[in-house]
């Protein structure tokens, strides 16, 4: 099964928050309000790229909109394979931290 | 907002299609949320970034992540020349210095190369050898041909042996006779030397007798410059001496006679033991051999020197001395020129040196001004083999025109060096210039400038900007500093060894032209005029010929005394006879004391102003009186003739003298003979008329009034209209032919001049470059200093010191370095000890006072250092 790394979690997470409106700007603003990290578009629709190519987002292009200039939006979406990948990370992770100490306050 | 910032719409084409509406869309929008929530410049700076990344990671043109090496390493060159350009000093100096170097070493060592170095043109060189007899104090002599027979029949060692005789015969054509420089050989000299003929064939044994000796063989110079390189000469009768001979073989055009230097057509020796001057004590020939591929010469050398024994056993009063000299062909025939060569060599290592370690301190100066240059690219992510290679192709482009500098200079300087070589120096005809020899001189040294001098700057640059140490340059050029002062305090000595060189030499050329030379040359002009051929058929005629040569002389204005004389002194020549007194016969004959003859006709004491002590000079009767048959000797001579005795009218034995004892009547002063340093004085004076064969060769001196050069000329004009069939070499004055006896005194004494020059010149701009350096990095401590009361002088001092403590170590170890080295200039020297304390100290002095002399212009830079601006800065 095909496990992602952190930029990767980021973006995914980001796009799950942002539910039907994921696209570019959306998601980089996100990240840099969230996780603090200044990721550029090129690097966000790269990892998004490689995301789709390992199945766990999908994506199609928008209408064209006005204040872009008449430029589509291009809107990701994560698939169940993706939920699925996240979940089983994201356990891992909490089981290893379970019972530790590093400063992190209770859900 | 439909108007999107130019950028983008820069960049959007080159987006990926697929991605190019969302990438682009998105960047618009950052772009206008960032203007409005933080302000025009970040977002502007924030769109660039974004620009550059989409770009990366969505661009259609991929940005090279891998370099195309070549284009790199153009870049890197244009580089360089952008950089040198805006050094434009430090390019200059370092491709004028490095040329001043490059191009006299590959000039002399172009010279060198095939004189000493380069094995001869002949097969298996390394196994051909001279064979000398050995002479009373067992110096090497030449050898009569009994004993090359003798040699010959009995050694198992040596595959072949060969005589060779000086000849110079004239090439007898009806408008340009021509003295030619040639050899006659044994029928195997040619294959001793394993040398094959290039056109027909060579000599046979049947054509080595006196009786089929009709043929010749002639050098590639000769045959292209007489006989227009025509290959059907072979076959073709020319006439030497009147006389016609068969041309059987042209030689190959590298063919270089070592054994006769200059020869250029050669002959069979013809000789056959019964001959009366093919004896043993007939010392004429020089003996060629070839030792066996599979003997060593030391196994050679012993068995000669047991056949010379049983020589000595059986005809012991031909020989002066037991053994043989069996003495390695290309080392023998150097062992002239070889010490000053060699010292010229060495000389031309030094500057080069010398120049190294100034290209290297520049270097070392330029790599702290480039210390930011290189953190700043460092930071940037250049790597160190990046900035390495950036450094190459700079020294790339210096090499390369220093190269191209010195490869002109070299141009020039080798046919100048070559003019000045002796005229008897064999392998001159192989001396050309080798460009590559330029090249790697110039590679070598920057590569040298730049290992030493730049790379440990970017070691030290990325260590620093690693550990986050930056500190300042100034800071950082201490150990610097101490680095190029090394640099400088060695150039110093090295420039030091070359000036005490240069002093000793030229010491000694003075002394050598203050001697006493026993006669006065000055107002005499010299020309060898011959009669040879068919109508000169016998002495009578030869001797007649003289006199109408002398008589034609003597009438030209000017002229007041004119002789004729079988050998000029200092001319080059040598003529040795034993001689014995008849009241003290000598139990050994063949121990009898050698003597320089000059057989003469006409007034040469006179014309040559050599003072009669005793007794008088020779007179026209005396040539005429066939009973006291009369001669003039030395005072050296007749000091170990008779010592202690009045030699007037003793009676003493001349060899090849028509008669069996001849009377002294006169006594003339010693003159030097075969060099300016010659000490052996031992000399006759006897009438050509009385010796059994007159020579059809003799020299013409005239003594003018005035200008000797100005008389040439017309003297020459006189003696050609005597028989305008024969040739005239040799036209010059006295003080020329005396000056060409110390040509190569003078050459080493001029390059050690020229290269000494240089030296000073570089290790001062060491000293300057330096102290300039040091007097820059400094400026606001001097400030200071001038800012607390310290004065003018204060800081002239703190600057000399420097400079003159650099200066005081240099000439210290250059001493002690004299002290040690000049000892191989020995050979060159004359009347000056190669420790001469006044010649040393005097360079040392020399030496201080141009330091000084660099020291003062940054002296008085540091000097003018306004306290106000310096601190400011």
């Amino acid at each position: 099964m095909d496990t992602f790394g952190e930029l990767e979690q980021l973006v995914l997470l980001a796009v799950m928050q942002a539910a039907d409106d994921a696209y570019g700007v959306v998601v980089q603003t996100a990240i840099r309000r969230k996780a603090r990290r200044d990721l550029t578009l090129g690097t966000i629709y790269k990892t998004l790229s490689r995301l789709e190519t390992k199945g766990f987002v999908t994506s199609e292009l928008g209408e064209p909109t006005a204040e872009r200039g008449g430029r589509a939006k291009r809107y990701y979406r994560v698939t169940a394979a993706g939920r699925r990948a996240l979940q089983q990370q994201l356990s891992a992770l909490r089981a290893m931290a379970a019972g530790l100490d590093i400063g992190l306050e209770a859900p | 907002m439909t108007n999107a910032p130019r950028l983008v719409r820069l960049i959007e084409p080159l987006i990926r299609a697929d991605f190019r509406d969302a990438i682009t869309g998105d960047l618009v929008e950052r772009f206008e949320t960032d203007l409005e929530q933080r302000g025009a410049v970040v977002a502007q700076l924030r769109l660039w970034r974004e620009s550059f990344m989409a770009l990366r990671h969505f661009g259609r043109l991929t940005l090279p992540h891998r370099e195309n090496p070549v284009r790199s390493f153009i870049a890197d060159v244009r580089y360089g020349l952008r950089v040198l350009r805006r050094t434009p000093s430090f390019a200059v100096v370092c491709i004028v210095t490095l040329a001043l170097a490059i191009g006299p070493t590959a000039a002399i060592l172009s010279v060198v190369d095939p004189l000493l170095f380069r094995p001869l043109p002949y097969g298996r060189p390394d196994h051909l050898a001279f064979i000398w007899d050995r002479g009373g104090n067992g110096s090497p002599i030449n050898t009569g041909y009994s004993t090359i027979e003798d040699v010959r029949t009995r050694s198992t060692t040596l595959s072949s042996v060969a005589a060779v005789a000086r000849w110079q015969p004239t090439l007898s054509t009806p408008d340009n006779p021509e003295r030619l420089y040639g050899a006659r050989v044994n029928w195997n000299y040619f294959r001793t030397l394993a040398v094959p003929m290039m056109l027909g064939r060579d000599f046979t044994s049947d054509e080595d007798t006196q009786t089929g000796n009709t043929v010749l063989i002639l050098g590639h110079r000769l045959w292209e410059r007489r006989f227009n390189a025509d290959s059907s000469i072979i076959g073709r009768r020319i006439s030497l001496d009147g006389a016609p001979r068969t041309v059987v073989g042209v030689l190959p055009r590298d063919y270089d006679d070592v054994v006769t230097p200059n020869a250029e057509i050669f002959a069979p020796l013809g000789y056959v033991t019964s001959l009366a001057w093919a004896c043993r004590m007939c010392r004429h020939l020089t003996a060629v051999a070839r030792v066996r591929d599979d003997v060593p010469l030391e196994r050679s050398r012993a068995e000669l020197n047991q056949i010379s024994a049983q020589l000595v056993a059986a005809f012991p009063k031909d020989y002066p001395s037991v053994g043989f000299y069996l003495a390695p062909l290309q080392q023998d025939a150097m062992k002239e020129a070889r010490p000053a060569l060699l010292a010229i060599l060495g000389a031309v290592v030094l500057v080069l040196l010398i120049a190294v370690a100034n290209v290297v301190n520049l270097h070392l100066a330029q790599s702290i001004r480039r210390e930011t240059e290189f953190a700043v690219r460092t930071a940037l992510g250049a790597s160190g083999w990046r900035l390495v290679r950036q450094l190459v192709a700079e020294g790339l482009s210096v090499a390369l025109a220093g190269a191209a500098l010195g490869l002109g200079l070299a141009r020039a300087l080798v046919p100048a060096l070559v003019s000045r070589l002796p005229a008897t120096l064999p392998r001159r005809a192989a001396i050309h210039l080798e460009g590559g020899v330029v090249m790697t001189l110039a590679l070598v040294s920057v590569a040298i400038a730049l290992v030493i001098g730049m790379v440990p700057a970017i070691v030290a640059r990325r260590r620093a900007l690693y550990s986050g140490e930056m500190r300042s340059a100034a800071r950082h050029g201490t150990g610097h500093a101490r680095a190029r002062a090394a640099l400088v305090v060695g150039e110093i000595a090295l420039a030091l060894l070359l000036l005490c060189g240069a002093g000793l030499l030229s010491m000694s050329l003075v002394r050598l032209f203050d001697l006493d030379r026993g006669f006065d040359g000055h107002n005499v002009i010299t020309m060898n005029f011959q009669s040879s051929g068919p109508a000169y058929p016998d002495n009578v005629a030869v001797l007649a010929a003289r006199r109408r040569v002398l008589a034609a002389a003597a009438a030209v204005p000017g002229v007041v005394d004119v002789a004729a004389v079988t050998l000029l002194p200092l001319g080059g020549g040598l003529d040795r006879y034993g001689v014995m007194a008849l009241d003290r016969p000598l139990d050994h004959p063949e121990r009898a004391p050698a003597a320089t003859g000059y057989r003469v006709v006409g007034d040469f004491l006179k014309t040559m102003r050599i003072r009669v002590l005793a007794g008088r000079d020779l007179t026209e009767a005396d040539s005429r009186d066939t009973v006291a048959n009369p001669v003039v000797i030395s005072a050296s001579l007749a000091q170990r003739l008779w010592p202690g005795e009045n030699p007037l009218n003793k009676r003493m034995r001349i060899p090849n003298s028509r008669r069996a004892a001849s009377t002294v009547v006169g006594v003339a002063a010693d003159i030097r003979q075969r060099s300016l340093n010659d000490d052996d004085a031992r000399a006759f004076y006897y009438p050509e008329e009385h010796w059994i064969f007159p020579l059809n060769s003799a020299v013409l001196v005239a003594r003018v009034n005035g200008n000797p050069a100005a008389a040439l000329h017309a003297v020459r004009a006189a003696v050609a209209s005597v028989d305008p069939s024969q040739p005239i070499i040799g036209v010059r004055t006295m003080d020329d032919v005396v000056s060409r006896s110390t040509a190569q005194r003078q050459l080493a004494l001029l390059l050690f001049v020229a290269f000494a020059g240089l030296a000073v010149l570089l290790s001062a701009a060491g000293v300057y470059g330096v102290l300039a350096g040091s007097v820059s990095e400094r400026t606001k401590e001097i400030g200071v200093r001038t800012a607390l009361g310290a004065t003018t002088r204060d800081t002239y001092a703190l600057v000399l010191r420097r400079g003159l403590a650099m200066a005081g170590v240099g000439l210290l170890l250059g001493l002690a370095g004299a002290v040690a080295t000049t000892r191989y200039l020995q050979s060159l020297l004359f009347g000056v000890a190669p420790t001469d304390p006044v010649v040393l100290f005097g360079a040392a002095a020399v030496l201080l006072g141009v330091s000084l002399l660099a020291c003062l212009v940054p002296a008085r830079r540091a000097a003018r250092i306004d306290p106000m601006v310096a601190l400011r800065e």
